[in-house]
C-alpha cells in the first residue's frame, strides 16, 4: 500500500540523484518557469529545506490522516491510502453508448433518490437545502444555469444539486440508483417508441439511446413512477423488471477521497511554492499532477453516481423476454406443438392449390 | 303361439336393427376421428375465397384478395383441458414467447351454442402492423381455435365481415 510519506521518500530519492546530475541537465531544467524561480536558490539551505519538506509532510500526514472523515472501507484502512488506490483500483463503468452525453448531463449535479413510497418528497427537501424554497423547480432552474442541457433534452430541464450536497444528504438516507426494464409487445414499436420518448421529455427527462428494438430514457428520479406507469399505458407489457441500487456507501467513500485528494493537493501546493531547487519543485510537480489526476477521477465518478441518481434509466424493450437475451426468460412450454404453430406467419403463408 | 313367434321375431329384428345402427354410428365417429375430425363448420365470408388444400394444421381456410385470411385449426382434446386452460395457454404463448400484443380479450358464443373466448392481438410483422384473432372453443373431444388475420389497414376493413362469419361458426 502506498502512502504520501513513502512516495515523498521517493522524491527524496529522485533529487537526491538529480542533485548528482550535470549542469547541462540542470540548466535544461533551469528553462521551464519553476526552474527561473528557484534556480538562484540552488546552493542555498539544502539541507533546512529537507528538514522542512519532512516536517510539512508529517504535518499534513497528521491533519490530513488525524481529522479526515474516512472511517474506513472494506477496501482501505486509511485517507492517503485511498486515494492512491482509486487510481489503479477503480474501473468507471460509464456506458458506452450516450455515456459522454449523460456524464456532461451530470455537470456536478446530484440528488439522492428518494425512496419508493415517496419520491417527490425528497426530492423536494433537497432542493430546498440549494435554493432555500420547497419549489424544487426553483433551485432546479438555479443549477440549470450553470449546466449544459442534455442532448434532445428541453431547455430548463431538472436537474439536482451538485455531487457535494448530494454527499451531504447520502450521509441521512440512502442514495439510491432506479433501473427499470419493460419488455412491450411488438406492435406499433415506432409510434410506441415515440410516445415513449413523448413521457421522458414531459416528464422532464430525455432520450438517451434508441434502436428499432429498444428505447433507453432518463427521467427525473421523482418523476420515475409516473413515468413507468404511463409507458405501461402505451402498449401491452410482458414482463418488467425493477431495480433500486443503493450506492450511499460508494459515494460517500469517493466523497472522502475526494476531500483528502484535495487536502493533500493543497498541501503539496504549498510545497511546491517552498520548493528552493529545480529538483525539489520537480518532484512536487510529479506528485501534485498525480494527485491531480486522482481528483479528476474522484469528481468524475461523484458525477456519474449523481447523474446515475438524478436520473433514473428506464429501457424498453420491445420484444419477448424469451428473446432479449437480458433477463430471466420465460420459457416454459407446454408439450402441445400446435401451440408453437399458432402465429400470423402460419396463417398467412397459404399452400399452393394444385 | 303365433303371436309369440311373431312377439320374439319383432324383438330380434330390433335388435339386430340397434345393433347394426350403433356400429354404424360408432365407426363413423371412429372414421371422424382418424380423419383429424371435420365437426365444425366455418362459412367464409362471401368476398373471400375458401381453399380446396388448406394445408397441414388446418381444417378449413379462407382469404380474401386483400390479404385477410381465416383458417380452423381443430385439435384433439387429449388429455382433456378446459376453456380457460386452453385460453391461458395460448394467451402466454402469444406474449411472453412470440411478442404477440393482447390488445382485447372478448367472450363470445357460436352459432351452435358453445361459450368461447376471442384473444385479439397485435403485432408487427415486416416493419408494419398486422391484426391476429384467435377464438378459442373447446369440447369434450376438440378444440376448435378459428383465426383471422392480416394487414392492419385490410383486416379493419374486413372486419364486420369477419366477425360475422365467426359468429355464424357451427361446432356439430
Amino acid at each position: 500500500m502506498r502512502t504520501i510519506g513513502s512516495e515523498v521518500r521517493v522524491y527524496a530519492a529522485r533529487s537526491r540523484e538529480a542533485a548528482h546530475h550535470d549542469a547541462v541537465e540542470v540548466g535544461s531544467a533551469a528553462q521551464t518557469v519553476y526552474d527561473r524561480d528557484l534556480e538562484a536558490r540552488v546552493t542555498r539551505k539544502r539541507s533546512t529545506w529537507w528538514g522542512r519538506l519532512t516536517l510539512s509532510v508529517v504535518i499534513a500526514l497528521a491533519a490530513c490522516g488525524g481529522s479526515s472523515e474516512y472511517t474506513g472501507s472494506s477496501e482501505s484502512s486509511g485517507g492517503y491510502a485511498v486515494a492512491a488506490e482509486s487510481t489503479g483500483g477503480e474501473s468507471y463503468d460509464f456506458q458506452a453508448a450516450g455515456a459522454s452525453a449523460e456524464a456532461r448531463n451530470a455537470q456536478a449535479n446530484a440528488a439522492p433518490a428518494p425512496p419508493m413510497d415517496s419520491p417527490m418528497s425528497d426530492s423536494v427537501s433537497i432542493a430546498s437545502d440549494e435554493s432555500d424554497s420547497d419549489d424544487a423547480d426553483s433551485g432546479r432552474s438555479r443549477y440549470a444555469q450553470n449546466t449544459p442541457p442534455p442532448q434532445a433534452a428541453p431547455a430548463g430541464q431538472a436537474l439536482g444539486p451538485t455531487p457535494r450536497n448530494a454527499a451531504d444528504d447520502a450521509q441521512r438516507g440512502p442514495l439510491l440508483i432506479y433501473q427499470a426494464t419493460l419488455h412491450l409487445s411488438v406492435f406499433e414499436v415506432e409510434a410506441t417508441q415515440g410516445t415513449v420518448t413523448e413521457i421522458a421529455r414531459e416528464l422532464g427527462g430525455f432520450l438517451a439511446r434508441q434502436n428499432d428494438q429498444q428505447v433507453v430514457i432518463r427521467v427525473p428520479a421523482g418523476k420515475f413512477r409516473e413515468a413507468l406507469a404511463r409507458i405501461e399505458q402505451a402498449g401491452d407489457v410482458l414482463h418488467r423488471n425493477i431495480e433500486a441500487l443503493d450506492v450511499s456507501e460508494e459515494f460517500r467513500d469517493v466523497q472522502i477521497r475526494l476531500r483528502n485528494a484535495e487536502v493533500v493537493r493543497d498541501r503539496l501546493a504549498a510545497l511546491m511554492a517552498q520548493a528552493r531547487t529545480v529538483e525539489e519543485a520537480l518532484a512536487v510537480q510529479v506528485e501534485l499532477e498525480r494527485i491531480t489526476g486522482v481528483i479528476e477521477q474522484l469528481k468524475g465518478r461523484m458525477q456519474y453516481l449523481g447523474d446515475r441518481i438524478a436520473f433514473s434509466t428506464i429501457t424498453v424493450f420491445f420484444q419477448p423476454a424469451a428473446n432479449a437475451g437480458t433477463d430471466q426468460p420465460d420459457v416454459f412450454r407446454l408439450p402441445f406443438p400446435w401451440l408453437d404453430e399458432l402465429s400470423l406467419r402460419s396463417l398467412l403463408n397459404l399452400p399452393y392449390q394444385d | 303361439m303365433n303371436d309369440v313367434l311373431h312377439s320374439m321375431s319383432r324383438t330380434a329384428i330390433r335388435a339386430a336393427l340397434r345393433t347394426a345402427l350403433s356400429s354404424a354410428l360408432g365407426a363413423a365417429l371412429i372414421a371422424l376421428a382418424a380423419c383429424g375430425g371435420t365437426a365444425s363448420h366455418l362459412t367464409a365470408p362471401t368476398n373471400f375465397l375458401e381453399l380446396e388444400e388448406p394445408g397441414e394444421s388446418y381444417s378449413q381456410r379462407a382469404t380474401s384478395a386483400e390479404g385477410v385470411v381465416m383458417a380452423v385449426r381443430e385439435v384433439d382434446n387429449d388429455p382433456y383441458g378446459p376453456l380457460a386452460f386452453w385460453v391461458e395457454a395460448i394467451k402466454r404463448r402469444m406474449r411472453t414467447v412470440r411478442g404477440y400484443a393482447l390488445l382485447e380479450e372478448k367472450d363470445v358464443r357460436a352459432a351452435s351454442g358453445e361459450a368461447g373466448k376471442q384473444l385479439r392481438f397485435g403485432h408487427d410483422e415486416s416493419g408494419g402492423p398486422y391484426h391476429f384473432w384467435l377464438t378459442i372453443f373447446v369440447t369434450e373431444g376438440h378444440v376448435f381455435v378459428l383465426e383471422a388475420g392480416g394487414k392492419k389497414d385490410v383486416f379493419e376493413a374486413a372486419q364486420p365481415q369477419v366477425e360475422r362469419a365467426i359468429a355464424a361458426y357451427r361446432i356439430d
